[in-house]
């Protein structure tokens, strides 16, 4: 039974696998970090979206430590975000007015296998990513019943405690919250279904945030996300079909940015998608998708002058042609937005065809292109990227990344987007925002290069560099003014639609395993707005510059895991809170302040690794670690963390 | 405490290993056998908690195994800490750890142990009493950390006698510190075949 159900799994990853030849070199090329499930349980990750902090050159931004904004290296700042999601292949449309956040996602944390995250423009599982991605793989269930499930516990430091009677009273904290998933799994020869759920509370008790989310929910603020998952896998004849449906219910805060309000939100997003695909010949295989998502957020309390809503259903549907050097696409996709300020829903229809071609390995080196031509309201957007591999030797290679992208207007899913095209709410509250230049299509011409050589068995290094030239990017810019008495912002709001400027940066890797049981590895990122206008600048300065990462895992014995990183974030600088910070008297700082974060992991498996568990602590140094200038501070935190597997 | 009390613990701290600590380990293969201790504990030092309340004897259940290096415990902890003013609540308090040590022979029946300890300080307050009044929350739970070094006499094949002194550290706001001295008794057990498989 296990062998066969293997079959079906490797036929299921061999089809994947044949997509093109080019994209096998894309999983092995130095473009694409790869996040193993092993490393995701090692690494202190208590929620999906955690594992920003491991990527070598994406940045992070968060307010109060669920929803995160990120920033992919030199492409976007986190402003207007436009990289993608994808599920085990299928696009998740979890963006909300240009924030894409991960602990939205049904999918809990132990289901995830691995994780590919891409930084250069690249056809991507049929999607051009012209600005990041993240692709989440999950674990393809074992033969017969199986089942699992994950515990995670946190808690910052500082609570206090008995002194709580007494005149040295602090107040509590309770930042960091519980998560739990289960799941269970049964597979057969030519079939499996699986389903899970997951459940999750975070407390926004932050002395920095506190006032703001107390005021917005009117209670105890505790943001609380629940998700479920069902999927179902089979073959018929020669074709492999999986049908998923997915859904997520979060009781969020959400900063609607342009009037700088706190709203309690409800937050739901559900997902229905089927794949399929057929082997036409040995190297040749035809892929459908077909997928309807809904993402909708409402409020929970009436805090605005005007209903604050939205859902947006978005429907796709998608041809692939691949063969072990041609792949070929067309896929259209409809989006329609439902408002309490419009009578009638808005619609958004963009169609695309897609094609890479991969040329066998010549004196020229090995390249392969990829283009994509996408059409709506009357508008054609490209996107094309032209990849190059060449062999130096044994160990060493040369890549390079040239790409250009011309967007359409509809790929735009900013409020200020929304808003040309009727979304009246903005008006409704009477915002002071000036709009100079209404959203454009942003264009961008990349190039990356990058050298690696393998040193030796388990020892490698590599470095690149890359220039971006950015236009057409929305940015905004905020005057904000302090408002004590809920420690709050306001003030009124610049929007430039037409932002632009260079962008240039390195990345400098090395890892090394000293000893069999001892493995280290050394990220160091660079990213320079070098020219541009002013609001560009802005944009980007709320970026760190540097970020590093040095990770030593210590696995002395098969089931005994010691995994400690050290992190070093520059500071940023965010010019909206420039008077803020005089009038909160430093409370909140226009600079983040760069931070040296020690993270140290200990993880036991028992019973033939069917239980695992893991105590970590986050920031042990106890340094100032902040990722927003109205955002919390983490302090040291402590971890634990459960997991059991039945197979 | 008494001077003689504050010498005893710092002895205790400054024993340093003389021995071979790898020799010594590699006597032990993991999992192999269960140390069980049972330990009495009072308090040796005055700090900022002390003025609020008296720990008096605290008792402590641990289960010691050898591990792939040293040896890994688990352990609570326990005190009842009755107020000194009227305006606190009398607490008690649990730390469930989990630790790790290493240990030396010292030549004949002694030996010394080195460990670290961290885990969940449990604080339950009782609610009967004034100081707790518009108070919702009877419980909390902080980190909390701990070192040992513990001078050990054996008594037969696998009975231990034990002086210990702990300093333990309280990561609330206004830290907890407490040095402990403690007195224990331990017996050793052969780890059944399904625990040890278990385990590893």
């Amino acid at each position: 039974m296990a062998a066969r159900l293997s079959g079906l799994i490797l036929a299921i990853a061999l089809v994947a696998a044949r997509e093109s030849v080019a994209q096998e070199a894309r999983d092995s090329s130095g473009f694409v970090q790869i996040l193993t499930g092993e490393l995701l349980r090692t690494a202190n990750l208590a929620r999906v979206a955690d594992l920003l902090l491991l990527l070598d050159d994406w940045d992070v931004a968060t307010v109060d430590g669920f929803t995160w904004q990120a920033a992919p290296r030199g492409v976007t700042p986190y402003q207007g975000a436009r990289w993608l999601l994808l599920v085990d292949g299928q696009r998740i449309d979890l963006d909300l007015f240009g924030n894409t956040n991960l602990n939205r996602l049904p999918v809990p944390l132990e289901a995830i296998s691995r994780v590919e995250v891409v930084s250069v423009p690249e056809l991507h599982h049929g999607e051009f990513a012209t600005a990041g991605l993240i692709h989440i793989h999950t674990r393809e269930p074992a033969s017969g019943l199986s089942a699992g499930g994950w515990v995670t516990r946190g808690s910052e430091i500082g609570d206090p405690g008995p002194f709580a009677f007494t005149s040295l009273a602090t107040p509590n904290v309770d930042r960091f919250g519980d998560d739990a998933s289960v799941s269970v799994a049964y597979g057969r020869r030519r079939w499996f279904a699986e389903a899970s759920a997951r459940t999750g509370e975070q407390f926004a008790t932050d002395p920095a945030i506190v006032d703001r989310y107390a005021t917005a929910t009117g209670s105890f603020p505790t943001i609380k996300v629940r998700g479920q998952r069902v999927r179902l896998g089979g073959r018929l004849g020669s074709a492999l079909h999986q049908v998923t449906y997915q859904r997520s219910s979060v009781d969020n805060v959400f900063l609607l940015d342009p009037i700088e309000a706190q709203l309690p939100t409800k937050e739901r997003f559900e997902q229905l998608g089927l794949t399929g695909t057929f082997a036409l010949a040995p190297g040749r295989d035809l892929r459908y998708s077909l997928t309807r998502s809904v993402n909708r957020t409402e409020a929970r309390r009436d805090l605005l002058a005007a209903d604050f809503g939205w859902k947006a259903t978005t429907s796709t549907a998608g041809l692939q042609f691949a063969s072990f050097r041609l792949t070929a696409g067309a896929r259209i996709r409809h989006v329609e937005v439902e408002t309490p300020q419009e009578a009638d829903p808005e619609h958004v229809t963009t169609g695309s065809v897609y094609g890479e071609v991969a040329v066998a390995g010549t004196w020229a080196g090995a390249p392969a292109l990829a283009a994509a031509l996408t059409a709506a309201s009357g508008e054609i957007g490209v996107a094309a990227a032209l990849r190059q591999r060449w062999q130096l030797g044994a160990h060493s290679r040369l890549e390079s990344v040239l790409g250009y992208a011309r967007t359409v207007h509809a790929d735009d899913n900013s409020i200020w987007a929304w808003s040309e095209r009727g979304y009246d709410l903005l008006q409704e509250l009477g915002a002071a925002v000036e709009v100079r230049d209404p959203p454009g299509r942003s264009q961008q011409v990349t190039a990356d290069l990058a050298i690696s050589a393998r040193l030796g068995p388990g020892a490698s290094v590599r470095a690149a560099g890359f220039w971006r030239w950015l236009d057409g990017l929305t940015v905004e810019q905020h005057a904000l003014r302090f408002v004590a008495a809920e420690r709050s912002f306001e003030g009124p709001l610049q929007v430039t639609g037409d932002a632009g400027g260079h962008m240039m940066g390195g990345e400098l890797t090395a890892a090394a395993q000293v000893l069999p049981p001892l493995r280290m590895r050394l990220a160091y990122s660079t990213v320079w707005a070098i020219a541009g206008d002013d609001s560009f600048g802005d944009a980007w300065a709320t970026v760190p510059r540097h970020l590093l990462h040095y990770a030593v895992e210590f696995r002395p014995v098969a089931n005994l895991d010691l995994w400690t990183m050290l992190t070093y974030r520059g500071p940023s600088h965010w010019s909206d809170f420039a008077a803020v910070e005089a009038e909160s008297a430093g409370a909140y700082a226009a600079t983040v302040p760069g931070a040296i974060v020690l993270d140290l992991a200990v993880q036991k498996w028992f019973w033939k690794r069917r239980l695992r568990a893991h105590v970590g602590f986050r920031n042990i140094l106890g340094s100032t670690l902040r990722y927003h200038p109205a955002g919390a501070t983490w302090a040291p935190t402590v971890l634990a963390q459960l997991e059991a597997r039945l197979e | 405490m008494t001077s003689l009390g504050r010498a005893a613990a710092a002895g205790l701290l400054a024993v340093a290993p003389g021995a071979d600590i790898s020799a010594a380990q590699s006597r032990r293969v993991p999992f192999e056998t269960l140390e069980v201790a049972i330990t009495v504990f009072t308090d040796l030092n005055h700090s900022r908690f002390h003025d609020f309340w008296d720990p008096g004897l605290g008792f402590e259940a641990l289960v010691e195994v050898p591990f792939y290096f040293g040896a890994a415990q688990v352990g609570l902890q326990q005190f009842q800490n009755a107020a000194r003013l009227s305006t606190v609540p009398d607490f008690r308090s649990r730390f469930f750890y989990t630790g790790w040590s290493a240990d030396v022979w010292l030549g004949g029946k002694a030996r010394w142990t080195g460990g670290i300890q961290a885990g969940v300080f449990h604080m339950r307050f009782d609610a009967d009493t004034a100081p707790f009044a518009g108070r919702s929350e009877p419980s909390e739970t902080e980190l909390g950390l701990g070192a040992t070094s513990m001078l050990q006499y054996r008594l037969g094949d696998r009975w231990y006698v034990a002086g210990i002194a702990r300093y333990q550290l309280v990561l609330t706001d206004q830290r907890i510190r407490r040095l402990m001295l403690g007195a224990g008794l331990s017996r050793q057990f052969t780890t059944p075949p399904w625990l040890r498989a278990f385990l590893d």
